[in-house]
């Protein structure tokens, strides 16, 4: 409380109302509680890869580039399949599933990615592809897997010259 | 009987500094719909401000507007040319408009529902890769 000096040398006291202050920070907090989000986001960059036909360019018809495609398919096993270079190579390395066909075995994917990054230094790009009925949870927990491995990740975008059945 | 509103202010100051300091006043809208479950996975990496594309259960949405119907995250009468879908195709191209001409952005935003299935990202990616949209950021829910 803070007291004020009249002119007759009394002093007054007085009190701060703070009603007002409250009902200002009741609106105040109002809508900040309802705009705000409580939720932390993050994202994954990836970029996009559409097959389809096109030209290839020259150097790359003497030196294709080393692909490393991860195909997720149904029943939770995965297939790393490499291909290209110089020596035209094309391995696939199977992966199976953990737990009876119940849960992607991404430890046994991060290990063989690791061996795949030691034998072939070489890759550059790595493609991510799935059967048709695979959820997007499972893409991205496959996403989550690759990329300590390699930064540089594509998601496999359909084709352009498909056939619409 | 007097009110005691000394503690209800002391309450709502500390209230107001904490959601103040959490505001955000970020162009694009990042919260996704009421529906939409993101999937959870742990990256460090920070979302740029760019155009979303969201797929829920019923709709996928560009920009908060919806562009194409769907049925339990399938697609449902659309029609497509090979993968792409020429709606969306047309809807992602409205959006370089407003831009200055020559328009190179290629990022794109995409908050897809945990459930939906890579048939249906397919399609939603071929469009989106055939508008110029090739650097995509997968929203998630960081957990930590």
């Amino acid at each position: 409380m803070s007291s004020v000096s009249s002119d007759n040398g009394k002093n007054e006291e007085f009190e701060l109302n703070i009603v007002p202050i409250i009902d200002c920070f009741t609106v105040l907090i109002a809508y900040l509680l309802l705009s705000a989000s409580f939720l932390s986001l993050a994202a994954f960059d990836v970029g996009v890869s559409v097959s389809g036909e096109g030209a290839i360019a020259e150097d790359q018809l003497k030196d294709p580039p080393l692909v490393l495609t991860v195909k997720m398919i149904d029943n939770k096993r995965l297939e790393l399949q490499v291909v290209g270079g110089k020596d035209q190579i094309n391995e696939k390395f199977p992966i199976t599933s953990l737990a009876g066909n119940s849960k992607w075995n991404i430890p046994e994917l991060k290990k063989k990615l690791d061996e795949l990054k030691k034998k072939f230094p070489k890759i550059g790009d790595v493609s991510v592809t799935a059967d048709a009925s695979v959820i997007y949870k499972d893409i991205i927990q496959v996403i989550e897997g690759v990329k300590p491995s390699y930064s540089k990740v594509f998601l496999a975008g359909g084709n352009e010259n498909k056939v619409q059945q | 009987m007097n009110l005691q509103i000394t503690s209800m202010a002391d309450i709502f100051v500390i209230l107001l500094v904490f959601l103040l300091k959490s505001y955000s006043t970020s162009i694009v809208n990042l919260s996704p719909s009421d529906t939409n479950k993101l999937p959870e996975a742990s990256v460090e990496s920070t979302i740029k401000e760019t155009l979303k594309v969201e797929i829920v259960q019923n709709s996928v949405l560009v920009d908060q507007k919806e562009v194409l119907r769907l049925k339990d995250f399938e697609f449902n009468g659309e029609t497509f040319v090979g993968d792409v879908s020429e709606k969306l195709l047309q809807a992602l191209k409205e959006q370089r408009k407003p831009n200055p001409i020559p328009n190179m952005e290629s990022n794109l935003l995409v908050m897809a529902d945990e459930r939906t299935p890579y048939a249906t990202l397919e399609k939603v990616l071929a469009s989106a890769a055939q508008a110029g949209f090739v650097d995509l950021q997968l929203v998630v829910i960081n957990p930590e």
